[in-house]
Parts: C-alpha cells; sequence; structure tokens
C-alpha cells in the first residue's frame, strides 16, 4: 500500500534539487541574488553571511555589530565544552576538520552555545507575546513570584554581572545604537532578576535579543547559524594550537583516581551455555 | 567535451528490486545476494551481518569468533580515554546525543590512537611483509625499521598507555594465540616489538594487535579504521548517555584558579 501524496513528492522531487540559495552557474556561482564573482567577491565574509540572513546587502553598521558581537565572544578557553571537545579531538591526533566538527557538533549545549542562544530566543519572543496579551508589569511579577528559572541569567562558573554584556552595552550606547522590544524586556527582567535574586543576564541573552530585534528580526534557523558562526574563531583556534603539538603531548590526563566507580561489586560471569 | 557523469550509485552490497505499483519502495532487499529481510534478519547475528557487509560472505565458525574478539577488544578505551572525553564533555554542556556522538567520534578518528592509528599501523605491517617477500628487509633490525617507518619520534603501533605497557594488548594478543588466531601479520608485529621495547621502552599497543589481526582476517587498513571507531561507539554511547542523568558539575572543568596558564593569565 503507498501513501499517495508521499509518493507524488518523491516524484517531484526526483532527479531535481530546487533551491533559492545559489548554486554553481556557467562561468560562476550565484548566492542568495548575487553573482559570485562579479560582486560577492567583494564582500567581507560577514557581509555576505547578513546577506543570506537578510535577504539583502547590509548597512555597514549592521555588519560591524555581528563582527562585535563575535569578537566580543571569542573566549578561546579549553576548559569551555566545546572548545575542550576540539581540543581532546586534535591531542587524539585526529584532522583539523574532525576537531572543528567536533566543536561545531558539541556547540548545541544548553548551558552554553548555539543551545543557549535558541532557548533564551525562545524565552524572550514567548515573553513579548505574554506582555502583549497580559502587560509587561503582571508577566514579569509572575515570572518572579515562584521558582521560575529564567533562560540567559547566571552562568554556570563565574557569578555576578557579566562582563561581556557590560562591554557591549558601552559599545553600542557609546554608537546610540536603539534597542528594540525583546533587548528592552531583557533589560527589564534584568533589574528585577538583580533586585530579587542576585541574578545577571549573560551574553547569550544579549546577543539573542539583539538577533531577534530590528536590523535583524532573524528567526530560529538564522539565530542558529549566525551562532555557528560566532563559534569558530574561539573552537577552532585552540584546536589548532593543541593539533600543532607533538603528537602524543598529554592535554589533561586523568589519573584511575580521577575517576569515581559507583556501579556494581567486582562479579564473575555465570558460565556461557 | 563534457564527463561522462553518472547518476546512479553502484555498489555491490545492496540490491534492492522495486514494487510493482512504487519505484522508491523496495520489495527485497538483498545483502551480497541474500535476501535480507526474509532469510538474514532473525536468523543470523549482528556480528555475521556486519561481517557480511565488509567480506561478502557470511563468516566461517572461526571467521566469526576472530571477529568478535576483535570488536569486542575495542569497544571500550574507558572514560579517561580522549575520545570517551570528547564525547562526555559534549553531553556535559547538553548537546544531544547524536551531536556527542559525533564529537566523540571525531576524536576517535585519530592517529594517536585511534582510527587513523589503526592505519598506519596495518600499512606498515602490510608494507613490511611484502618487502619481507621480495627480499627488500631480509634481516629485519631495528634500525632499518625506524628509518622506514618513523615519523615524528614515533613507530605506529608502539608506545605505552598511560605511560605504561599495554596490558589490553597483551592480553588481546594473548587471547588470539590461544584460539589459534594468530596470523602472520600479528606474528610479524609481535616480532617487532622485540626489535622495538628493548631500545624505546615502548611496546605494542591494543590498537596495533587488534589492526594486525584485522590484516589476518582480510580487512583492510580502511576497514578497520572505521571498524574501530564504530565497536569504541558503544562504550561511547554508554558513557555519553550516563552523563545525561548528572549535573554539569558532576564532570571536571579545571576552572579553578591556576589551572589554565598562557601569556596574560597572572594579571
Amino acid at each position: 500500500m503507498n501513501n499517495r501524496h508521499e509518493l507524488a513528492r518523491l516524484h517531484d522531487c526526483a532527479d531535481i534539487i530546487r533551491t533559492a540559495l545559489g548554486g554553481i552557474v556557467k562561468g560562476s556561482a550565484r548566492f542568495a541574488g548575487v553573482d559570485v564573482l562579479e560582486e560577492l567577491s567583494g564582500y567581507t565574509q560577514t557581509e555576505a553571511l547578513l546577506l543570506w540572513a537578510l535577504g539583502r546587502k547590509p548597512q555597514p553598521a549592521e555588519t560591524k555589530l555581528i563582527d562585535t558581537l563575535i569578537c566580543i565572544n571569542t573566549y578561546p578557553d579549553i576548559r569551555i565544552w566545546s572548545i575542550r571537545v576540539a581540543a581532546y579531538a586534535a591531542a587524539a591526533g585526529a584532522p583539523l576538520s574532525a576537531c572543528f566538527a567536533a566543536a561545531q557538533a558539541s556547540g548545541n549545549g544548553k548551558i552554553f552555545g548555539v543551545g543557549a542562544l535558541t532557548a533564551c530566543a525562545e524565552f524572550l519572543q514567548k515573553t513579548l507575546q505574554d506582555c502583549a496579551k497580559e502587560g509587561k508589569e503582571t508577566v514579569i511579577r509572575k515570572m518572579f513570584s515562584g521558582k521560575t528559572f529564567l533562560p540567559g541569567f547566571g552562568r554556570p562558573l563565574i557569578q555576578g554581572p557579566d562582563e561581556r554584556v557590560r562591554r557591549l552595552r558601552e559599545i553600542l550606547e557609546d554608537e546610540d545604537f536603539q534597542y528594540g522590544a525583546h533587548t528592552n524586556l531583557l533589560f527589564d527582567i534584568a533589574k528585577k532578576a538583580e533586585t530579587l535574586k542576585n541574578l545577571f543576564p549573560n551574553f547569550a541573552a544579549l546577543f539573542a535579543a539583539i538577533l531577534l530585534d530590528p536590523p535583524f528580526g532573524f528567526d530560529q534557523t538564522r539565530i542558529t547559524v549566525v551562532a555557528h558562526y560566532a563559534m569558530i574563531l574561539a573552537s577552532s583556534l585552540p584546536a589548532c594550537e593543541i593539533h600543532d603539538r607533538p603528537l602524543g603531548e598529554p592535554l589533561l590526563p586523568l589519573k584511575i583516581s580521577d575517576t569515581v566507580y559507583t556501579g556494581k561489586p567486582v562479579r564473575i560471569p555465570g558460565k556461557k551455555q | 567535451m563534457s564527463k561522462d557523469l553518472h547518476r546512479t550509485i553502484s555498489t555491490s552490497i545492496w540490491h534492492e528490486t522495486p514494487a510493482a505499483d512504487n519505484p522508491f519502495s523496495a520489495e527485497n532487499s538483498y545483502c551480497h545476494g541474500y535476501d535480507y529481510y526474509r532469510d538474514l534478519l532473525g536468523a543470523y547475528s549482528f556480528p555475521e551481518l556486519a561481517f557480511l557487509h565488509f567480506r561478502g560472505e557470511l563468516p566461517l565458525p572461526l571467521e566469526l569468533e576472530h571477529f568478535n574478539l576483535l570488536l569486542s577488544a575495542t569497544i571500550n578505551s574507558g572514560p579517561r580515554s580522549l575520545e570517551n572525553l570528547a564525547g562526555m564533555t559534549a553531553a556535559v554542556g547538553g548537546a544531544p546525543v547524536g551531536s556527542a556522538l559525533v564529537s566523540g567520534m571525531c576524536a576517535a578518528s585519530g592517529l594517536l590512537e585511534g582510527g587513523a592509528a589503526v592505519e598506519t599501523v596495518m600499512e606498515m605491517v602490510r608494507d613490511i611483509r611484502a618487502k619481507h617477500r621480495i627480499g627488500k628487509l631480509t634481516n629485519l633490525s631495528y634500525s632499518g625499521m625506524a628509518a622506514i617507518y618513523e615519523q615524528e619520534g614515533k613507530i605506529p603501533g608502539f608506545g605505552t598507555l598511560f605511560g605504561a605497557q599495554d596490558r589490553h594488548a597483551r592480553r588481546l594478543a594473548m587471547l588470539l594465540g590461544e584460539k589459534g588466531l594468530q596470523g602472520p601479520n600479528l606474528r610479524l608485529l609481535l616480532k617487532l616489538e622485540r626489535l622495538v621495547a628493548p631500545r624505546r621502552n615502548e611496546w605494542v599497543r591494543l590498537y596495533a594487535v587488534a589492526g594486525a589481526s584485522w590484516l589476518d582476517l582480510g580487512f583492510s587498513p580502511r576497514a578497520a579504521h572505521g571498524l574501530i571507531m564504530l565497536s569504541g561507539g558503544f562504550g561511547m554511547l554508554a558513557f555519553i548517555e550516563e552523563r545525561y542523568g548528572q549535573k554539569w558539575n558532576e564532570f571536571p572543568t579545571w576552572f579553578d584558579h591556576g589551572r589554565y596558564v598562557f601569556p596574560g593569565s597572572a594579571t
């Protein structure tokens, strides 16, 4: 038995690829509506990313903002989980591209990286929608009346205000950047969070808010792509450094006593039949 | 002149016959000639069917025992190995299980003791046997071997495991011997160890014993590269899955002071 609709879709898609992004044409390629050799060759990489994400050539200030967001977050510390994953792969002698893949795959975490960013974005979007129905004061009051988890607040390892948030705000306010609705909501929540819970917004929250608001207005896909793009420098270069060391140089080797066994006691298997 | 571009996939492994009313749906699926879902599934074990994929035939009893032993030997490199740590670290960060497995597998392909290491030692053993057969290495000597095969101060397949002789390698070699599964490639590797060990205080590694034995079983270096990764994937996945039941701080972080040194770190 067949599903006629599914079968029709298979026939429709067989032997043809349809895409809005672009591809190879004779003598060049097209990317998001522009000729790669004639036009895109004059873009910076971030401009090319924003051409796709915005559907138009970005303004210089927009490109600069994305670059600032990326650079402020370039903490090349191997102790950060996704960077450590790449470093382990590099220490194991994996090809560099595999090390980068390891970092990107693990970057979809919840306590950092893409997962944290998209969770913040979802939280801010939903909260803004609730505010439109119930009013901001009511929503924020309810938020703090019970035991609520606030995505984008606090950091697992460091207490207190996030230094990246402070610095980013300095830069944006120096340039008279106009915050949007999600960002202003974040700041309103932050005031209560600091007063009532001594909690502060982390960089992921501000990053997400800025991407949600004008001039970007990004959806989850675009937020995810920008997040992965943002991880590249911080996660790949430490892996390169480890990769260039002699093969076999230890990286954070663990002693037996660094593991704690919590399983069944030593035993002998039953006789195999 | 345009190149002759193919629009079909050519394979000797898997043959599908289309259903009469749906050219996308497989009526039958044959693996190396056998109807997989009608005649093989439920009648043969996972290792037998895995062997079939690579060798094109179902294994003989001794081949199956050999295959099982090699896969079992590399099923878990322990919670302190780089590849398992990579997978676990990704899981601790909250990455989905598939992503964590990808991260760990990227590390498991490495030249230190992963897939690439197996492939390299197998190529070395194969090369030595080929040269030995045609008389180019009539007296196998350490200096002769090192001159050809030493790379970056290492001889493929030899070293230590956390600074000590690799006990697991010894155990696997012994088991293969007891079961009559030590073939010419493994015997050569063990002979090489008698040359290497006194001079370098390095011994044969588990992945090398497995690799030489994969050659004896008729597997290519490239296939063994992948098989050692896949077999280790079971232990890796178990460790990854275990992490999801634990908090992020129930795993080493090294964020305490003094653990991370770089220019400017003292300020």
